[in-house]
């Protein structure tokens, strides 16, 4: 018995030294790389701001909406009003049981048209299509049977008629050059497929014209995460962006290139994460089509959109967002290690494997052999403290860093209250949050069988009343 | 091992607390820099202002210039004082020197002070009484080491400095080096050329053997938006001409749009029709077609209306419409309820927009 304790532990030992390595040398090289980044991009901003040039690609806004009454009007007005000058409005209603689609007919005088769609890419039943006249720019509401998010991107990608397309969140509100800057890779790139957003959190965010004014969430568990988004989306999309290697584009903010996306299938209609889904997909279809492609990441082009506000939101949220990375993790397990996808296959595969979707199960192990090592008297209790500390202060210097990055390259002013907010919450954020959501990612799975294709509902605020 | 690991973090701790003191001075730099930047153009404002397009830029300011933030600081001030083109241009005949000066020291900058040098140079609308062969020069050196956005703002420049064969060297760097540019930014960028248009577009169509696709369908592109017809019978050439690349093939039949030529009639007609295996050439024939008024179009669009792909039928429709053989093309519909629903909706949202 004693030896297979301390084989265990022996294991246990050896396992965690390689996997905290390399995870922190992951972190540090994510902030590092991304620090650099930015701040060859700040440099080379300050110079680009002064060239004013009219460039641009005619792209279709697709805001596929479920149950999006409460936002959906300011969503698709501030949409209405983007700085740039060719691009139409879709608004795919995924069969919602409240009045979304009321509410845009009725605001917008929207009337019904017989608009023949052309089907590039399967998707349920189409029930009316309206526009509306006399909008800056041209609206579509398509009304559908309801089929999920998937689903409705894709009688948005059928009803478009630009050659790229955005897919943006009905919560979610885009700042008025946000257009201009996500389009700019693919100006300067024929070989990009597709280019993912910065998403930041709207609750901390007024907008006033061009004019944009931060200031710290109130709501606890919205700013905690404001801290998350900073230092796992920035600094970590950035790393992998180096060697195109991201494999999830959030589906809160991305742009595609639609004929590829139509020849690999458009969105999948039967996972939760079919962001995720479709930016595996275009890696897979790309490489065994032996295509010169690239899918970049652009850390200017900001969306805004609303975090959960209460923990039972939060913890659906996470759970939609961990069972879509478990569903693509499987589908695409073909993936893993073949030369013939490269990085992709290896080093961002890898990464998602054991530090996103198995990581809650590890640490649920950790704390096993920790259990095991303290009731077979091997457990130094100062050492364990102080290295937790030490941890902890690690990942709240990174994600302080990270926050500051994306103060100086967003030219954000924020108050000297919010900066002390800020620091505590990174503190907090990494000694204690993290486990919530670790705990939360654990529980993902309970009931996986019934709920696997359940987004779960989450309360939305206007924009205006959100805090 | 603990060791190891414990190492390991303190050593990343140290540099990531370095990272972020970086980050806070650089915070605190950039802010000065703003309330510099703001300092420097009124600055320049009141120089301008003063003796207005007769300044005189001296070595002492020409080596100031060499910053890029002082060059933003003197475009900004041109922009504000000195809107009229005339005097703008009389200000830099008046400092050609030191304008050549700056563009051999640009040349060794990085791509974005590069970029933005070109983008200055633009804003200049000469007349060809500035030296600007040699200017030229000096931009074509800089496509070396350059970004997209740099060679954007170089081929701008080429533009505004109006010689055709420096624009020609400068599209045949991008071929050489396959430096995809996009053909929308080339055609729209050759709008900005004010020299003599026919004798641009038969320079660049020499090559149309030699370059790659993007670069020559930005020149049809381009062609289609000059008033003139110059280039008709070359064009129509390479569209026979089955070597021809698709994307420059699709680029011609637009342009026939523009410029109506009953020589190429049969051929849009033959597309319209199929009558090839391929169906993407249908698409464009049938926008063409709206500039040909006669029965012969009117049968071949109708006939399209049927056809199985969704954007052939569109394409037959806005022109049947265009034609105003909306009345003949309600008789052909027949049972077809994909050629209806297009034909109800295209009706539809022409009558909206008119």
């Amino acid at each position: 018995m004693s030896t297979m304790v301390n084989a265990i532990l022996k294991f246990g030992q050896v396992f965690f030294l390689i996997y905290l390595m390399i995870y922190a040398s992951y972190l540090f090289l994510s902030v590092a790389v991304g620090a650099n980044k930015l701040y060859k991009e700040d440099h080379r901003r300050s110079i680009k701001n002064e060239l004013k040039h009219d460039y641009y690609f005619p792209v279709s806004i697709l805001v596929p909406a479920y149950n999006e009454e409460v936002t959906i009007i300011e969503s698709v007005e501030s949409l209405l009003s983007l700085d740039y000058r060719l691009y139409e409005v879709i608004v795919v209603d995924d069969g919602s049981k409240d009045d979304t689609a009321k509410v845009l007919i009725d605001h917008f005088h929207m009337h019904k048209v017989s608009k023949p769609i052309r089907i590039a890419v399967p998707c349920k039943p189409i029930l009316e299509v309206y526009e509306a006249p006399g909008t800056k720019k041209k609206l579509t509401l398509i009304r559908k049977v309801n089929g999920g998010k998937g689903d409705a991107l894709n009688v948005g990608i059928n009803a478009s008629q630009y050659p790229y397309f955005v897919c943006i969140d009905a919560d979610s509100m885009l700042q008025t050059d946000s257009l201009t800057r996500i389009i700019q890779p693919a100006m300067e790139d024929d070989d990009i497929v597709a280019v993912g957003g910065l998403i930041r959190v709207a609750q901390c965010v007024r907008f006033d014209g061009d004019k944009v004014s931060y200031h710290l969430s109130d709501n606890f568990l919205a700013s905690m995460q404001v801290m998350e988004y900073d230092r796992s989306f920035l600094a970590s999309r950035i790393l992998l962006d180096g060697f195109n290697g991201n494999l999830i584009i959030s589906g809160a903010f991305g742009l595609f290139k639609k004929d590829v996306v139509i020849a690999a299938g458009g969105y999948a209609n039967n996972t939760l994460g079919e962001d995720m889904e479709l930016v595996a997909k275009l890696h897979v279809f790309c490489r065994n089509n032996n295509m010169r492609y690239s899918i970049r990441y652009e850390p200017n082009a900001i969306c805004w959109s609303q975090a959960p506000a209460s923990l039972g939101d939060l913890m659906k949220q996470r759970r939609r967002w961990h069972l879509g990375l478990f569903q693509c993790m499987t589908r695409y397990g073909f993936m893993f290690g073949k030369l013939r996808y490269g990085l992709v296959g290896t080093v961002s595969y890898f990464y998602y494997l054991m530090y996103e979707l198995y990581s809650p199960f590890i640490e649920v192990f950790g704390l096993f052999v920790t259990l095991l090592a303290l009731f077979n008297g091997q457990l130094n209790i100062p050492f364990l403290i102080r290295f937790h500390l030490l941890f902890a202060i690690y990942g709240s210097i990174l994600t302080i860093t990270a926050f500051f990055q994306r103060i100086y390259t967003q030219n954000l002013k924020i108050s000297r209250s919010d900066l002390y907010r800020a620091i505590l919450m990174c503190f907090i954020e990494n000694i204690f949050f993290r486990f919530v959501l670790d705990y939360v990612r654990f529980n993902a799975f309970l009931g996986y069988g019934k709920n696997k294709n359940n987004w779960g509902s989450i309360k939305r605020f206007k924009h205006s009343e959100a805090k | 091992m603990r060791i190891i690991i414990e190492g390991v973090i303190y050593f990343y701790l140290f540099i990531c607390a370095a990272l972020l003191l970086f980050n806070v001075i650089y915070i605190y730099r950039q802010t000065q820099k703003e309330k510099n930047k703001e300092k420097r153009i009124e600055s320049w404002k009141q120089k301008l202002k003063k003796d207005k397009q007769n300044t005189i830029l001296d070595d002492k300011t020409v080596e100031k210039l060499k910053d890029a933030q002082h060059l933003t600081g003197l475009y900004n001030a041109m922009d504000a004082v000195l809107k009229d083109k005339k005097k703008r241009l009389t200000f830099y005949k008046k400092n050609m020197a030191a304008f050549q000066k700056l563009a051999l020291e640009y040349e060794k900058h990085n791509a974005m002070e590069k970029a933005f040098f070109a983008y200055v140079l633009a804003s200049f609308e000469f007349d060809g009484t500035a030296n600007e062969g040699i200017m030229s020069q000096i931009m074509l050196q800089c496509f070396e080491d350059s970004t997209i956005y740099c060679r954007e703002n170089l081929l701008h420049a080429l533009y505004a400095l109006g010689k055709s064969q420096a624009i020609e060297h400068g599209f045949a760097l991008l071929n050489e080096n396959d430096w995809y540019h996009s053909p929308k930014l080339i055609a729209d960028g050759l709008l900005k050329y004010r020299g003599d248009q026919k004798e641009l577009c038969e320079r660049l169509w020499r090559h149309h053997d030699e370059w790659r696709d993007y670069l020559l369908v930005g020149v049809v592109q381009y062609a289609s938006m000059c008033k003139d017809d110059f280039f008709n019978d070359e064009l129509l050439k390479d569209l026979q001409d089955k070597d021809t690349q698709d994307e420059v093939r699709f680029a011609i039949i637009r342009y026939f749009m523009h410029h109506k030529d009953e020589k190429i009639l049969p051929l849009l007609l033959s597309y319209a029709r199929e009558e090839g295996t391929d169906d993407r050439f249908a698409i464009p024939a049938c926008l063409s077609l709206q500039s040909y008024p006669c029965e012969e179009s009117i049968d071949a669009l109708c006939q399209a209306m049927h056809s199985r792909n969704w954007y052939v039928r569109k394409n037959a429709v806005i022109s049947l419409y265009k034609l105003k053989a909306d009345k003949k093309a309600s008789e052909n519909l027949g049972d077809d309820r994909y050629a209806r629903e297009m034909f109800e909706y295209v009706g539809a949202s022409l009558k909206e927009a008119a």
